[in-house]
């Protein structure tokens, strides 16, 4: 698959068979965070960290590529290293310049909104199934509430939307 | 709808841009002067994002699933499924419990044993389902990676027969910490905690009736995990009135081998395909490089160090060298010196290729385990460890790595010295996995074989339906290297000396053709030049005896007037002769030719065309121009060639005089040069002129083909290191002093 193809696969929803591609790179991110001090199962972390921002970023329809795609990833995973460091109290780690990323993310207040939806995920978690599920295929899968009624076994489009709206209400609730 | 819903409502339709202009200037109008309605919309902006990411996580995490199945390193715990309800067990997490209503997971009244009691977990994990078709059987992969092979009649109905048609599968899973933990599902077995690599429910149905398994067919069901344990057990889970599960019956989990396509495997070294995708060569199929790998087997002394540089002494434009018999065997021993002796401590090439083909499809070999341990072979670098497993095929697997731990502790004579260690850890450092296979430590490789051993892991099962199922499976999502298992023995060497001997013999034979040219062109222009000399005197000229001008000149004391005319002949120096106050003339004047865009060609040959001559001249280059000197009783046609590739360019001038030309080539086509070259110079010049274009791009072409072998070789030295990652060089300097003495030989009998 090339750059363009990954990123196309992931701005069309269809980012599965792009990831898998995109884990051809994970040992060289292995590599590259043993290099500057983590471990392998660090590197992991990093790496899957790196996977959701690269798509996040590439799911902006502003997002322009400037350099080869794995560039930019390893970019990515560098800077999430050395967030990782940061919270461990090491906040001297300079990114290699063939690593940076030329662009104008504000790599702080990236981290500080991960770390927000972080809690919200766990919070996700916690409010659990069928909620999450209805909620994933209604704002990640884009699915039809139609379609929703039918997989999850509603009787009626309304109940799909009421029950959406009480599953917000509660994760509302849970995030006091 | 509530009130409180009809804002969250609202809140969704203005997040998502779904309000129409006017109601979105009302809300934000509100927004403006409510501190509380934006804290809400912040919320659900916050969930909203939230969601996706746990989507995106979840994929990033299903990807790394699909894409450890096909790569080498997967790890999964098989088992064999008999009964209804069935975990299997490694890591251990706390239990967690969050009371929650959720009894839409629970879509059948009665569970697998027919009754309607469920616990926390059936209420809390969303069932997966699958169709099956039962007249084939099918391989089903669940959202967390478990692989689910169903063979053809796994099933059978409450009379005990076997069913086909369409079944639905029910899958629940726990496997990862999320999903225990959201859950509820504990891991309690009677009053301990057990340790777990994941929970998973299955249940089949036929027309909402339950099914059971046939236990001579069994499902196999694979569960992905980071670690193999070898104390795994399967557990049965015994659901309990207060809503939890205990786990009781603890099973030891039949680990088997699957065997794949054996072409799907990689059983290259660990850093050769790294070093061949950093070469450039990604793009090159399994064949090629099968058949670059397979050209390391059996050398031990080999080198690829040919020495290439000889050939650029020998330039095509040095006519008059004819000392082109001793270049050639100068070639022959350079490269006889320079097979330069490392003694490689390796897994032979040959032993792999032996072992990586069909016959060895359905056994050991052919599975993912050994896969894995191969990249740990090489490291051991030794064929005996290799031979192993190739003459223990029915035994369990890890039966034969204990034997192998055994052999590599008890026997002193495997030492892998501080110096390949060395070049090890320097290789190392271009490595792109992390296995400890990589290293050629003795010891972390022992290590890693009692890893292995340790996982306990069992032989082939071919007897199985599911098993064949799996096989298809996997072969199908597999990175497919080759069609066939084409064994391809590569004759890189054999090709290389017969593309040097080529371009060796086609520069030979135009070195005697020019001589031979020169010559002739010699002779006849001192002739016509002794012929202009004595007629510009009014002499009669006394003509000299055939065949002897070019050689003798110097030596013999011919007369005065032959003498100034073949000197300044051969020199195409002007001539100025002087005989009894008579004087005689030959100017000799020089033209300059410049090609144009030269740079842009591999190669450019001018020509020059004398009419009075039989034969052609190659005028050389001097700087960035052709220059040469014109007899100025001759008429000369000019001649510009030009290569790239497969095409021809040519220029054209008629009739030129000593000054300066620029030429511009047009391509053309080389199929009727005749035709191109039809009003130059004269007929009788043609077929040689035309001989000796075509020659020339001929050996261009040679050039070129070895040109590119010699990069090949460049290549295959670099290839080399990450073939014999433990090579063992401490032998190089005695051998060194052994090959120089053959080369005297070598020399002395020339």
């Amino acid at each position: 698959m090339t750059d363009q193809e990954i990123i196309l696969k992931i701005r069309e929803g269809k980012e599965n068979r792009a990831l898998v591609n995109l884990y051809n790179y994970q040992s060289r991110v292995i590599t590259l965070v043993l290099k500057f001090g983590g471990t392998k199962d660090d590197a992991k972390d990093v790496f899957q960290e790196a996977l959701l921002i690269l798509c996040k970023k590439v799911k902006d329809t502003s997002f322009q590529l400037t350099a080869k795609l794995d560039t930019f990833l390893y970019g990515i995973c560098l800077n999430v290293w050395r967030e990782e460091l940061k919270q461990k109290g090491k906040s001297n780690f300079e990114i290699p310049t063939e690593y940076l990323i030329a662009d104008e993310t504000d790599w702080e207040a990236l981290f500080e909104k991960e770390k927000k939806l972080k809690k919200v995920e766990e919070m996700l978690y916690q409010l659990g199934n069928p909620c999450l599920e209805l909620l994933k295929l209604f704002y990640f899968q884009s699915m039809r509430v139609k379609e929703i009624a039918k997989k999850m076994g509603y009787k009626s489009e309304n109940s799909v939307k009421v029950q959406k709206y009480k599953c917000i209400e509660r994760a509302k609730k849970m995030m006091n | 709808m509530r009130s409180e819903l009809e804002i969250i409502k609202v809140i969704e339709q203005y997040l998502r841009g779904e309000l129409n202009e006017d109601d979105k200037k009302r809300f934000e109008n509100q927004l403006d002067k409510s501190p509380e309605l934006q804290k809400q919309v912040q919320k659900q902006k916050l969930i909203m994002e939230g969601v996706q990411n746990v989507g995106t996580k979840e994929n990033i995490k299903k990807a790394k699933k699909t894409y450890t199945i096909t790569k080498a390193a997967w790890y999964g715990v098989m088992v064999l499924v008999v009964a209804g309800v069935v975990t299997a067990g490694v890591i251990g997490y706390q239990k967690y419990f969050n009371k929650n209503n959720a009894s839409e997971n629970i879509k059948h009244q009665l569970n697998e044993e027919g009754t309607s009691q469920w616990t926390d977990a059936d209420e809390m994990i969303a069932p997966q389902f699958f169709d099956i078709d039962m007249t084939n059987g099918d391989v089903v992969q669940t959202d967390q990676g478990m692989i689910i092979a169903i063979p053809e009649g796994a099933f059978l109905d409450k009379n005990g027969k076997t069913v086909t048609g369409m079944i639905e599968l029910e899958v629940k899973e726990a496997l990862d910490k999320a999903s225990i933990l959201t859950s509820g599902l504990s891991t309690k077995s009677g009053d301990d905690l057990l340790e777990t690599g994941g929970m998973f429910y299955l249940n089949a149905r036929k027309n909402g009736e339950n099914l059971t398994l046939n236990k001579d067919n069994p499902i196999i069901v694979e569960v992905p995990t980071d670690e193999v344990l070898s104390d795994m057990e399967l557990y049965k889970g015994v659901r309990k009135d207060d809503g939890t599960i205990d786990w009781q019956n603890p099973k030891k989990i039949e680990q088997f081998l699957i065997p794949v396509d054996i072409h799907t495997l990689n059983f290259y070294p660990p850093l050769y395909e790294p070093t061949i995708d950093k070469l450039g060569y990604a793009e090159k199929n399994k064949a090629w490089k099968d058949s670059v790998y397979y050209s390391f087997a059996n050398t031990n002394n080999y080198s690829t160090q040919l020495d290439s540089t000889i050939l650029s002494t020998w330039e095509i434009n040095d006519v008059y060298n004819y000392t082109s018999v001793s270049i050639i065997d100068s070639i022959a021993t350079t490269s006889a010196s320079a097979i330069a002796a490392v003694e490689y401590l390796q897994l032979n090439p040959s032993k792999v290729q032996a072992i990586w083909n069909d016959q060895f499809q359905n056994t050991l070999i052919a599975t993912k385990e050994f896969e894995e341990r191969m990249l740990c072979l090489h490291g051991l670098a030794q064929d005996q460890f290799l031979d192993l497993y190739v003459n223990n095929l029915d035994k369990r697997i890890s039966t034969i790595d204990s034997m192998l731990v055994k052999m590599i502790g008890g026997d002193d004579s495997i030492n892998v010295d501080k110096g390949s260690t060395q070049i090890a850890s320097i290789n190392k450092t271009d490595s792109i996995n992390c296995l400890p296979c990589e290293s050629c430590d003795k010891e972390a490789l022992k290590n890693q074989f009692i890893k292995f051993a340790q996982q306990n892991k069992g032989r082939v099962k071919l007897d199985l339906g599911a098993v064949k199922m799996l096989q298809n499976y996997y072969t199908k999502h597999a990175k497919i290297y080759g069609e066939t298992a084409e064994k391809v023995q590569t004759k890189f060497l054999k090709e290389y000396n017969e593309e040097l001997s080529q371009l060796s013999q086609a520069k030979n034979d135009k070195n005697v053709e020019d001589w031979n040219n020169y010559n002739t062109n010699l002779n006849k222009e001192i002739n016509d030049n002794l012929d202009e000399v004595y007629k510009q005197l009014g002499m009669k000229r006394v003509k000299l005896p055939k065949s002897k001008y070019s050689v003798p000149i110097v030596n013999v004391g011919w007369h005065n007037i032959d003498r100034a005319v073949i000197e300044g002949t051969i020199a195409r120096e002007t001539i100025n002769v002087e005989l009894n106050g008579k004087k005689a003339q030959i100017k000799y004047e020089p033209i300059t030719i410049n090609v144009k865009e030269s740079n842009k060609y591999e190669k450019v040959f001018v020509y020059l065309l004398p009419t009075q001559l039989t034969s052609y001249q190659r005028v050389t280059k001097q700087g960035d121009s052709y220059t040469e000197k014109l007899n100025e009783f001759y008429n000369y046609d000019l001649v510009a060639v030009g290569y790239i590739g497969e095409e021809i360019y040519v220029g054209i001038e008629r009739g030129v005089s000593p000054k300066n030309y620029d030429i511009s080539l047009h391509v053309t086509d080389k199929s009727d040069l005749n035709k191109v070259f039809h009003t130059v110079g004269k007929p009788k010049h043609r077929a040689g002129f035309v001989g000796d274009i075509l020659d020339q791009q001929y050996i261009l072409k040679k050039e070129t083909n070895v040109n590119k072998m010699n990069d090949m070789i460049e290549f295959r030295d670099k290839v080399k290191n990450a073939i014999f990652q433990c090579s063992d060089i401490k032998n190089v300097e005695s051998l060194n002093e052994k090959d120089d003495k053959e080369n005297w030989n070598v020399i002395i009998k020339i």
